[in-house]
């Protein structure tokens, strides 16, 4: 209910904004086209502005009249044809169409299509339809049709409301009916219970019984109970006024009563005694205002039997006033009472028991009492083993405790011996001189061990010829005596044992002298320093005092350092070996070089010299040219040997003179190929020698360069010495090349620029193709390179 | 030397002062003519076929296509043309290869001017010249014991290779796709035949005679 309500709420709401939102629509957009036009008449002409919106409607034509002036055309009409409308202007005036567009575009209330034709031919068109007349329609339809929704919807809603209230009478009259069947049913139930339940039931009539009651109450009575006792007469006359309305088949069965009528006839028989003092009671009970009486009595049925009886009176609700109706319940409990009376007996009996059986129980308290006494002893005992235990667990504890801080200590000298290790194995990585070497790795193996002095003894020719090689704290003369301790152990029992082996009187050791003896050393311990294949290298010594340590793990580190050892000196070995190799390899690339350069220098020059006596003879004109072709070979080929000779002794290259250096080679190059090279040196003065040798090669290279790929005729060398700066330019007249071509880094370029990196000099390279190569490079005197 | 005409001879060396030395000395001489230089193999044989000289005299070894191959190259394309070996290298194979390729005469850069003409002459002849130390390197060669490693199959050899370039075994077995076994059994017939105790020797036999280039 309270939706439909809110639902038709909304609904008129709803219909209410959209008329407010339509009306305020019109409004808002009449207003606004209103604007719209006016502001165009007034912008193109002010007599249109004035006349269009205030006239009354008019036909077209006078419109147009009004617009455009009669001067600007000879005739003006509008026709209709087939539907369309023309404006026809005969002989108009240019600017008459203007003001025609306008005043179509502005002509109220009247839609006009048309073209505008000048001659024949269409100039514009004229779509001059009153929009807002349209739009208004829109608006009212728009407005009827939003009222039809909002009838419609109201309608429906009032259909709606008038079936649910038709269908709400339909469910009440329903639900009434249902009632009635139900109320029928219910009574009907009440009759088959009252007849067919298991307990007796009377339904008896008060009525006449409550008169005399009343009687009596208003006679001044006050005291019921001791009236009714003293008048008996009055109790017969109440037992007589029960009128029994009606009794159901178990009460016929309870009072062995054939039928109904047999019951109500002999009703005052079955009362005894007892059922009269319970009635007595009753009455008293009721007449002070209560509904319900329960009573067990003794009663008897028609042939006279007795029995117990528990009745139960009650005053049907509804019948309080009149006591029109009350209902009695009688339930046989004789064999309740019966068994009642047996319990009573078993009672006894049971009391009886519990007594013997408390003095049983009290006995036996005593008895428990006695062993909990034996118990406490007992555990007492336990306790004194269990503490004695706990004791015992915690001398383990502390055993425990103990053992591991052993096994800290232990793990501590590990991490030690360890970091010794990777120490000798990171010298042995690092250094490169074998002396070196030796002395590093001693001073941490004596470190290592806690010791002050030891040896390093190193064999040439396998285990016999061992030699002091390295040693710490102690004299030559005496590492060269104790060498004698080496044939006592025998060296290649000790190459063949691979463990440290361990003197330990060298105090009273009876081969050695009287000072070593005296030098308070006890202990002599020597690892063989093995290579690989447990080749004997040479041997490690230490020289210990009374207190050194001798601890199995101390020996095995010893023995891991002398491995290492092994392994740095192979090392050293090795990197001699490829050192050497190093060296065969330069001298080859040398001899390559003499008989590239020298060797095929010379045997033109001996050609030469050879076949000058034959020219001599024959040709003399050539002779002359031909000498000075041998000098220029032999003093290229001599220029090409010094240079050569620098490579053999690179201290010659520190002491030569940078501009002779750049003459040595310019009178190689030119000894050895048609290429004419000026040499121009300015300036000189001191020069670092590596900012020389870079130079140097730089030039070296540059001219090779020449030689192998520009396929000039003339370069020039010039060498510029200031105080600020060295210049080096080598240039040449050759077919040059594409600095930015990716081939320009095959030429070496790339190395020439390394090598002017390195000295902090700025290398150019100018070349362009066909116009030849220019090569310099700057170096600035106080780049910092004067220290090197 | 009653010719008609000069010998006809091309120069090819890629040493400029060789070539210009040489060039003096066949000025001197009446029946030889210089008709050409070149600086490297395809030089020369784009002139041989171009100048179609007598005599070639050939460097061996050139930055540009090496003596031996242009020798092999003018003799196959040119028959008629002679080409003498000049050249400063001693070593036997180059001896060899050099006559091999077709070259008539093999002289070193110690040659006398008499010698170096009697040679150019003998060739256009079609008479070989041995320089005495040719000759000599020739003589070893032929009565020399075959070199170690002669023997080798492709497969050994390839396994030689593998160990000079220091693999190991398994590493060789991965390179060549074969189980290490089969390795092993290569690597035994190796010493063997190269008569080295270990691995290491048999490197350095096979470098010393040059058995994996």
């Amino acid at each position: 209910m309270q939706a439909k309500v809110s639902n038709k709420k909304y609904g008129l709401l709803l219909i209410a904004v959209f008329g407010i939102l339509f009306l305020l629509f019109i409004i808002g957009y009449e207003n606004y086209t209103r604007d719209r036009q006016r502001r165009a008449v007034e912008a193109y002409a002010q007599v249109i502005a004035i006349s269009l919106w205030h006239f009354e409607p008019k036909a077209p034509t006078d419109y147009l009249r009004l617009i455009v002036a009669e001067q600007d055309y000879e005739r003006l009409q509008v026709i209709t044809l087939e539907g369309s409308t023309f404006v026809h202007v005969e002989s108009p005036q240019v600017h008459t169409f203007d003001r025609l567009l306008i005043a179509l575009k502005l002509i109220p209330r009247v839609e006009i299509r048309a073209d505008i034709q000048y001659e024949g031919e269409v100039i514009g068109e004229i779509v001059a339809i009153w929009f807002s007349k349209t739009i208004y329609v829109y608006f009212y339809v728009l407005v009827l049709l939003t009222l039809l929704i909002g009838v419609v919807w109201l309608y429906r809603h009032i259909l709606q409301t008038n079936r649910e209230l038709e269908m709400r009478v339909q469910k009440r009259t329903a639900e009434l009916h249902q009632a009635n069947v139900e109320l029928r049913e219910s009574e009907a139930r009440y009759r088959s219970i009252f007849e067919d339940s298991p307990i007796c039931l009377r339904e008896e009539d008060f009525s006449a019984v409550k008169q005399i009651v009343d009687d009596l109450q208003l006679n001044g009575a006050t005291d019921f109970g001791d009236y009714l006792t003293r008048h008996p007469q009055t109790m017969v006359n109440c037992v007589r006024a029960v009128k029994v309305l009606n009794v159901n088949q178990n009460t016929l069965e309870l009072f062995q009563a054939d039928h109904k009528e047999m019951l109500y006839e002999g009703l005052n028989s079955v009362f005894t005694e007892e059922s009269l003092a319970s009635f007595q009671q009753q009455l008293i009970a009721f007449a002070a205002g209560k509904t319900d009486f329960e009573c067990e009595t003794v009663q008897q049925t028609l042939q006279g039997e007795k029995f117990w009886a528990g009745t139960s009176v009650s005053i049907a609700p509804g019948y309080e006033q009149s006591w029109g109706k009350v209902i009695v319940s009688i339930l046989d409990i004789t064999n309740r009472k019966n068994t009642e009376e047996e319990l009573n007996n078993y009672r006894e009996h049971l009391e009886e028991l519990v007594t013997a059986r408390t003095t049983e129980l009290l006995a036996l308290q005593h008895q428990l009492e006695q062993r909990v006494e034996e118990r406490t002893e007992e555990l007492a005992q336990v306790n004194k083993g269990l503490n004695i235990e706990i004791t015992e667990r915690r001398r383990l504890q502390e055993e425990v405790q103990r053992y591991n801080k052993i096994l800290e200590q232990r793990i501590a000298d590990r991490t030690r011996e360890l970091s010794v290790l990777y120490d000798v194995t990171a010298v042995a990585g690092n250094v490169l001189d074998l002396d070196e070497l030796l002395s590093c790795t001693l001073e941490r193996a004596l470190t290592a061990m806690r010791c002050e002095t030891g040896a390093i003894y190193l064999s040439k020719n396998g285990p016999a010829a061992l030699h002091p090689a390295s040693w710490q704290g102690i004299l030559p003369e005496a590492v060269n005596e104790l060498n004698v301790l080496f044939d006592v152990i025998g060296p290649e029992q000790l190459a063949a044992k691979s463990t440290p082996f361990v003197i330990s009187n060298l105090d009273t050791h009876p081969h050695l002298s009287e000072s070593i003896r005296q030098s308070g050393w006890h202990t002599f311990t020597a690892v063989p320093i093995q290579g690989s294949g447990g080749r004997l290298l040479g041997i490690l010594t230490i020289l210990g005092g009374p207190s050194a340590s001798q601890s199995v793990e101390e020996m095995a580190l010893l023995a891991s350092i002398a491995d290492h050892i092994g392994l740095a000196v192979e090392n050293v070995h090795l990197r001699r070996q490829a050192e050497e190799a190093a060296v065969v390899e330069e001298r080859r690339r040398l001899a390559r070089e003499l008989h590239d350069a020298v060797s095929q220098s010379l045997f033109s020059a001996s050609v030469i010299a050879e076949t000058l006596p034959l020219l001599w003879g024959r040709k003399p004109e050539m002779v002359r040219q031909n000498l000075v072709d041998l000098h220029r070979l032999i003093r290229g080929a001599l220029a090409e040997m010094r240079t050569l000779l620098l490579e053999l002794r690179p201290a010659s290259m520190a002491e030569a003179v940078l501009g002779d250096l750049l003459r040595q080679l310019v009178e190689g190059v030119i000894g050895r190929t048609q290429l004419e090279v000026a040499l121009n040196v300015q300036g000189q003065g001191a020069i670092p020698i590596r900012v020389k040798k870079n130079l140097f090669r730089i030039a070296q290279e540059a001219l090779n360069n020449v030689v192998k790929h520009a396929r000039a005729q003339h370069a020039r060398v010039n060498l510029t010495q200031t105080g600020e700066q060295i210049s080096l330019c080598i240039s040449d007249d050759g077919q040059g090349f594409e600095t930015n071509r990716s081939e320009a880094g095959c030429l070496g370029l790339n190395i020439m620029r390394e090598r002017a990196e390195t000295i902090n000099a700025t290398l150019t390279i100018t070349s362009r193709v066909g116009q030849g190569t220019e090569i310099v490079t700057l170096w600035p005197a106080n780049s910092g390179e004067q220290q090197l | 030397m009653n010719e008609t005409h000069p010998i006809r001879v091309l120069l090819v060396d890629d040493h400029d002062m060789v070539r210009r030395g040489l060039a003096v000395f066949l000025t001197a001489y009446d029946d030889f003519e210089l008709v050409g230089e070149a600086a490297g193999g395809t030089e020369a044989l784009a002139k041989c076929a171009k100048l179609q000289p007598d005599v070639v005299l050939m460097d061996l070894m050139m930055p540009d296509m090496d003596g031996v191959a242009a020798t092999e190259a003018v003799r196959r394309d040119y028959p008629e043309i002679q080409v003498i070996a000049l050249t400063s290298f001693h070593e036997e194979k180059l001896v060899e290869s050099a006559l091999k390729a077709g070259a008539i005469g093999y002289l070193f850069k110690n040659v006398s001017i008499d010698e170096l003409a009697a040679a150019i002459r003998a060739a256009y002849q079609g008479r070989p010249t041995l320089a005495p130390e040719a000759a000599q390197i020739l003589i070893n060669t032929a009565t020399q014991p075959p070199p170690p490693g002669h023997d080798l199959t492709q497969r050994e050899r390839e396994v030689l290779k593998l160990l000079v370039d220091g693999l190991n075994n398994p590493e060789i077995a991965e390179k060549l796709c074969v189980s290490r076994s089969t390795v092993k059994t290569h690597v035994s017939h190796i010493l063997t035949k190269l008569d080295a105790s270990n691995r290491l020797e048999a490197v350095t036999v096979a470098l010393q005679h040059h058995l994996t280039t």
